[in-house]
């Protein structure tokens, strides 16, 4: 008979040695208590930081001319809950390596610990360099204690931009040390300190400058669904390494200005090889017979939409440096930098002002100002119109010439001029520019409404309905685009939809299609009992009470609906519910019935005006939220005559 | 010496750069003997224009030969595939294979594999676009991915993937994953082969089902080896439907090779074992015979001692309480009082080996089910038991007949009790009350087993299937208003009986709920805590309480989840539950849990000065059928026979009256199932009772339009409302 425990006890023995310690490593009675105290205040956590130390190092390599970073992390976690078990992780890639990464015991005792390493691939990037290192962390009791030494080195400060003080766990105190020697010249930007308790403390050691901040109980960072991203809202530092003098005393500029950092982008881009042969002929077959500019931009950026599938290589100096116009032509597909440079490459082949330009999407709260690689996170392309730029993005499947993602909208674009650059920023759009109309009638049959719908889909609404049409199996479309059409409404079902241009982006999207809205009518006794939206947008957006970050919408945009119910013969209104007016600084909302002759009129038009709801006005948007909920659930009654 | 190491690897490298080379240009020569004017002449059928890709060719090639300890296996595939849109040109422009792998011992190779893929393109305007695979090919850890350059819709995909691998063979007995699949794909076919080739010593058992077309044998190059083909043009894709089973319903192939060195190993092989390279297509009462001869032996009562001595002590009048309480018996000792070690293991509180006074209660947990059914077949012959041994393909998999895969095979014990008892799972809530859902109403061997003697006799029948009385899933649930007329308070008990309590059990109930009860039952059974040095003792306990705490923590957080979930209109607060009674104990007891939470904002609209109680959404999720599933040809295969009820009271606030009772009360009721709705007021509560039934588990396709009768039926009632009017 096989003894199952046994053999899994056995094999694994040598790794958990340290059991045989386990009880000179148990928490004491104090070391209990203050876990106890400590969760009964943050009920939600299981592990806190009771110390956090990073100390920053920086050395110059003679060989590589390059100024070298150690970033050495001491962490103790402190279990607050009955037990605990936590994952511990960091990244590295091509240009940083993790020389240690150890676990001890509150005695300092190591403790012989599995630790994976693993390429970390997401479903965006084809294929990068990133790798991480990840392991288990075992509390066995409340008022456990563990640490781990992390010792983290990059190959070339360029690539290190960033330090968050905020950690998944709570950190009840810590420090960040970073000694910069009298050769580095270096700027630390702040960022979010707010109401969180960090103290700066300067002071000399010898010819070093040493910089440390002092955390006290920092929250838990936590990712929610539609946060903004880490570098809007938590507590961190920017370093901006401007310049270093090497071991001969000769000035190395690094990121002093704007400046440079564009040069050393130029340079990368400068240095791809461009042989535009066949892009040259591509270019004259999409142009030929087309007599305006916007013909032919149109032609090309659509091409290059419709034709250049999004595969991305971010692996070394690739994440930074285009691939060639060329390869991405060939190969039909690229990246945003591929697809920025075959446009480019192509607006000039057609005799356009054409230029690369980098942007950090929405994601990204900086802007030049700071010249870091953290600054940006994308490429697009710019056509030159009268020394204004037109920027296009390759990426964007269904952006209309002339339109701009949500994402880079208002965003600072840096763009190349030459020696010089230049910056810019993407246009905002308005509300409107995304918007979604019904035009409809209905009339009761039975249980069900009845009628024909007319929608009409602008800007973000009608490139991402585009999108997924496109991207669906074609055998599946019309079936799928059926049921988005019932948008959500489970007792709905749409029919007879009108024909439209997949590829049209320019045109405003035209969808004309008979809708049923089953059991949306109740009778009872003599009355009639319904309600006409069958969409009920934003009924379900109600902002959870235990959400820690601010929500940031997809994007602005308008609905409006106007439908018009025809009266049963025979029947007359009870109640019509009131209207509603609403207008703060998230929402502006119409929505009433009223009674015209034969029938009623719904007209109802919602805007959402600013993507960002913060946190602390929830409860305006919760309270707005309601009353448009209580506007859609209450009924339409009708009375018999 | 380190530079003769240097000569000989770097040779060696060499050599096998060539020869990857080598077999390139072979393979080349082999799978891209067709032009691309040739390929585009392939006929496709207009239907097919619509499709998002079509599959021009599938020919897939398995090889197993062998030389004296060493396994070679060849499998190659060749494809043509004809982008037609947007979603698979995406979804076949990147692939990712699994990295070529070998494992040597000092200077013996006891593993190899590697793999060879050659990617072509067939341009719109007939040209060639060679891939260069070492060019555009990155690793990832163990995998290798291609992102397939200038690929465009109206393309044709020309791939081939060969994998040769080599096993050196120590035991001699190897049984290869078996290979079952619809020749339909999710694309449509227009040229689909599969072809086997075996040397002389493998068993190949293969057949095709469903009216797919016949195996054939071709010839080989070899003299030692047989080939045998399957081949089907202009193939549909597949589509999928509800309740369906592909393999019993699709043309298929079912293939499976293995390998026995020796006759002694021929005896232990997990397969229904043919002639040394002859095709065996079909199983036959002989083979089950040869079967239950080989895996049978007189049961082994040494492990059952306990059990028996158990039982005799025990008060047990039938025979089915002592295999009742035997099995519970068995379900403890023998499994579920190893779960505390194994999880204090898991959770890094137990380490090393345990103390050796302490080894009873760590080692001696039964692995398979092997072990109990020897247990149960010796508790059999000590009590004079009759029963049988069972063996049944389960419907999933097709009829009985067209049994060929032993891992496609069930075996269990039926126990000729009153009532009859049945062991087939293995797991922490065994039970002989009832055997696996998809057995149920499959035709089984049944192999009768004389006190002593080996199975002699082998018969067939039908298992019988549950009926929707035996599984019963029912809420009763008590609703009251809120204050603010806006939401609901609710309890509910919920209960599972038959095989709704299998799918329940993991999800109502935690694993301390049980183990309390097994230990309860059990008063004399040690725990892994109690064992040990004072030290341990104190470090066991406490840690293992913690964990515990832990689990029961995350276990309920995770029900509060899922039941908030559940009530996707409104948000629950104030979640409570309770497990009343596990069902794990004693004859059909269900499975029953209480739950209390409020419902808040949601199921209940402002209808002028009255409200209207959407009270049809307590009856949960129903089935909507769309268009497209209104129309069937294929049958409609069920996991088990089955009834829900709900039994929903709710107390109407004064100065209300209750309309609409009349639209609840409806029946409908044929053949295949019913739903059947009351509603009735008793003093200030409406009482409101639903009964849904699936009367079976396997319909005709015909059946269908009867069966969508009640399940319309039953959506409509989930969109049912009442009017609570203002008095």
């Amino acid at each position: 008979m096989k003894l199952f425990v046994p053999a899994l006890l056995l094999s694994l023995s040598l790794l958990f040695t340290t059991q045989a310690n386990a009880q000179k490593d148990k928490p004491t009675a104090q070391e209990v208590s203050k876990a106890k105290t400590l969760k009964e205040k943050y009920k939600d956590e299981d592990v806190v930081i009771s110390d956090k130390k990073t100390e920053i190092t920086f050395t110059r390599n003679n060989k590589t001319n390059k100024v070298e970073v150690r970033e050495e992390i001491i962490t103790t976690f402190f279990a607050i809950a009955s037990r605990a078990d936590i994952g511990y992780n960091t990244g590295y890639d091509n240009e940083s390596s993790i020389e240690t990464l150890s676990l001890t015991d509150k005695r300092n005792k190591r403790i012989a610990w599995n630790i994976n390493d693993e390429a970390y691939s997401t479903e965006s990037v084809f294929h990068n360099d990133y790798r991480v290192k990840y392991a288990k962390l075992t509390f066995p009791l409340q008022g456990y204690l563990r640490t781990v030494k992390e010792v983290k080195e990059y190959k070339d400060v360029k690539y290190f931009t960033t330090d968050y003080f905020v950690e998944p766990y709570r950190v009840m105190k810590g420090t960040m040390t970073i000694t910069i020697p009298d050769w580095l010249e270096m700027d630390i930007k702040e960022y979010h300190f707010g109401s969180n308790d960090i103290k700066k403390v300067i002071k000399k050691v010898g010819a070093d400058t040493q910089i440390t901040f002092k955390i006290n109980n920092l929250s838990p960072m936590k990712r929610e669904y539609r946060m903004p991203g880490n570098s809007y809202i938590y507590p961190h530092v920017l370093y901006l390494t401007k310049s270093f003098k090497d071991n001969k005393g000769t000035e190395v500029t690094l990121f002093k200005e704007t400046q440079d950092l564009y040069n050393w982008y130029s340079s990368l881009v400068n240095d791809v090889d461009i042989q535009t042969t066949d892009i040259a002929v591509k270019v004259k077959e999409l142009t030929d017979g087309l007599t305006t500019d916007d013909e032919k931009v149109k032609a090309i950026y659509y091409w290059v939409q419709d034709n250049i599938k999004y595969i991305a290589f971010e692996d070394g100096i690739a994440g930074f440096k285009p691939d060639s116009p060329q390869n991405v032509f060939n190969k039909k597909y690229g990246d945003c930098k591929g697809m920025a440079i075959l446009l480019k490459t192509m607006l000039v082949e057609a005799g356009y002002d054409a230029r690369l330009v980098w942007i950090g999407t929405d994601h990204i709260s900086y802007d030049y100002s700071t010249p870091s690689l953290s600054v940006d996170n994308h490429m697009i392309t710019a056509i030159m119109v009268d020394g204004n730029p037109i920027f296009i993005d390759g990426t964007e499947k269904f952006n209309s010439y002339g339109t701009f993602a949500t994402r880079i909208q208002g965003k600072q674009a840096l763009i190349e001029n030459g020696e010089t650059f230049l910056l810019k920023k993407v246009p905002q759009a308005t509300p409107e520019f995304n918007k979604e109309v019904y035009q409809g009638t209905f009339k009761i049959d039975g249980n069900d409404l009845v009628g024909t719908i007319n929608k009409e889909l602008t800007g973000e609404q009608a490139s991402s309905f585009l999108y997924g049409f496109t991207g669906m199996e074609q055998d599946k479309r019309q079936e799928v685009m059926l049921k988005v059409l019932t948008d959500g409404n489970n007792n709905a079902t749409v029919q007879n939809v009108s024909d439209f241009d997949p590829t049209d982006r320019d045109a405003i999207l035209k969808l004309n299609y008979n809708l049923k809205v089953s059991n949306a009518v109740s009778s009872f006794d003599d009355n009639l009992y319904l309600e006409l939206d069958p969409v009920r947008y934003l009924a379900d957006w109600t902002m959870e009470e235990d959400r820690e970050n601010s929500y940031k919408m997809s994007n602005t945009r308008v609905e409006q609906k106007n439908i018009s119910l025809e009266l049963p013969v025979g029947y007359q209104i009870e109640t019509l519910p009131d209207a509603i007016s609403i207008d703060n600084q998230f929402l502006q909302v119409e929505a009433r019935y009223t009674l015209n002759g034969n029938s009623i009129d719904y007209n109802s038009q919602i805007k959402i005006k600013n993507r960002l709801i913060k946190k602390t006005e929830f409860k305006t948007w919760n309270a707005a939220i309601q009353q448009i909920k209580n506007f859609y659930d209450e009924q339409i009654v009708l009375k018999k005559v | 010496m380190r530079l003769t190491l240097f000569t000989i690897s770097v040779l060696f490298l060499s050599f096998i750069a060539q020869g990857q080379s080598k077999l390139e240009k072979e393979l080349q020569e082999k799978f891209w003997s067709n032009t691309a004017a040739q390929i585009k002449a392939m006929d496709i059928p207009e239907k097919w224009n619509e499709e998002s890709a079509v599959i021009l060719k599938d020919h897939r090639y398995i090889q197993y030969i062998n030389s004296g300890k060493v396994v070679y296996f060849k499998s190659n595939k060749h494809q043509l595939i004809k982008i037609q849109d947007q979603a698979s040109l995406e979804g076949f422009s990147e692939i990712s294979l699994s990295k070529d792998s070998k494992i040597s011992f000092g200077w013996t190779t006891t593993s190899r594999k590697e793999t060879t893929i050659g990617i072509r393109i067939i341009k719109s305007d007939g040209s060639i676009s060679l891939v260069d695979i070492e060019k555009e090919e990155v690793e990832e850890d163990d995998k290798r991915k291609i992102a397939i350059p200038n690929l465009e819709i109206g393309d044709i995909i020309d791939i081939y993937i060969q994998t040769d691998r080599k096993e050196r063979d120590y035991d001699g007995l190897d049984v290869y994953a078996a290979v079952e699949t619809t020749i339909k794909d999710n694309y449509p076919i227009l040229d689909y082969r599969i072809a086997v080739e075996v040397e002389n010593d493998f068993f190949l058992n293969m057949n095709t089902y469903n009216g797919a077309p016949a195996v054939k044998e071709e010839e080989t190059e070899r003299s030692a080896t047989k080939m045998y083909v399957v081949e089907a043009q202009n193939v549909d894709k597949l589509e999928t439907s509800r309740w369906y089973y592909p393999l019993v319903e699709e043309p298929s192939v079912k293939l499976q090779v293995a390998f026995a060195r020796k006759r002694s190993n021929e005896y232990a092989a997990e397969i229904f074992k043919g002639e040394d390279g002859e095709r065996k297509a079909s199983v036959d009462k002989t083979d089950v015979l040869d079967y239950f001869d080989r895996k049978f032996n007189r049961a082994y009562s040494y492990s059952a001692k306990e059990v028996i001595a158990y039982i005799k002590k025990g008060k047990f009048k039938s025979k089915a309480e002592k295999l009742q309480a035997g099995l519970e018996y068995i379900r403890f000792n023998r499994y579920t009082r190893f779960f505390e070690p194994i999880f204090a293991y898991q959770a890094d509180i137990v380490a090393g080996t345990p103390r050796s006074k302490c080894y009873d209660l760590y080692f001696g947990i039964y692995e398979y089910d092997a072990q109990v059914v020897n247990d149960l077949r010796a508790i059999s012959e000590e009590f004079n038991i009759d029963y049988d041994i069972v063996l049944v393909q389960p419907r999933y998999d097709g009829k009985l007949d067209d049994l060929l895969i032993k891992g496609n095979a069930r075996v269990g014990l039926k126990f000729n009790t009153q009532p009859e008892l049945y062991f087939f799972d293995f797991n922490e809530n065994m039970t002989l009350e009832r055997f696996p859902e998809q057995l149920e109403g499959a035709e089984a061997y049944i192999g009768s087993v004389v006190k002593k003697k080996n199975i002699s006799s082998i018969t067939r029948t039908t298992l019988n299937s549950s009926t929707a009385s035996q599984n019963v899933y029912q809420e009763i649930i008590d609703l009251s208003l809120t204050d603010d007329k806006k939401g609901f308070e609710m309890d509910r008990e919920l209960s599972a009986t038959g095989h709704f309590e299998s799918e329940y059990i993991f999800s109502w109930i935690h694993w301390t709920d049980f183990l309390d009860e097994d230990y309860e039952t059990y008063k004399d059974q040690e725990h892994f805590y109690e064992c040990g040095s004072k030290k341990e003792l104190q470090r066991y306990a406490e840690q293992f309480t913690a964990l515990e705490e832990k689990k029961v923590e995350e276990f309920r957080e995770r029900r509060e989840k899922s039941t908030d979930r559940e009530w996707d209109a409104a948000t629950v607060k104030d979640y409570t539950s309770t497990v009343i009674e596990t069902g794990r104990y004693g004859n059909n007891s269900p499975l029953k849990v209480k739950e209390t939470m409020t419902l808040k904002d949601g199921y209940i609209k402002k209808a002028g000065k009255n409200l209207i109680i959407e009270i049809g959404k307590f009856i949960g999720g129903q089935v909507e059928l769309d268009e497209k599933e209104r129309e069937r040809s294929v049958d409609i295969y069920l996991d088990h026979a089955k009834t829900y009820v709900y039994e929903i009271k709710l107390e109407i606030p004064e100065g209300y009256t209750v309309k609409g009772l009349d639209a609840l009360n409806s029946s409908v009721d044929n053949v295949t199932g019913n739903f059947i709705t009351t509603a009735v007021m008793d003093g200030n509560m409406l009482k409101v009772k639903t009964i849904k039934t699936y009367k079976s588990n396997y319909l005709k396709s015909e059946q269908w339009n009867d069966m969508a009768l009640w399940l319309d039926a039953a959506f409509a009632f989930n969109q049912a409302k009442v009017l609570l009017e203002k008095k």
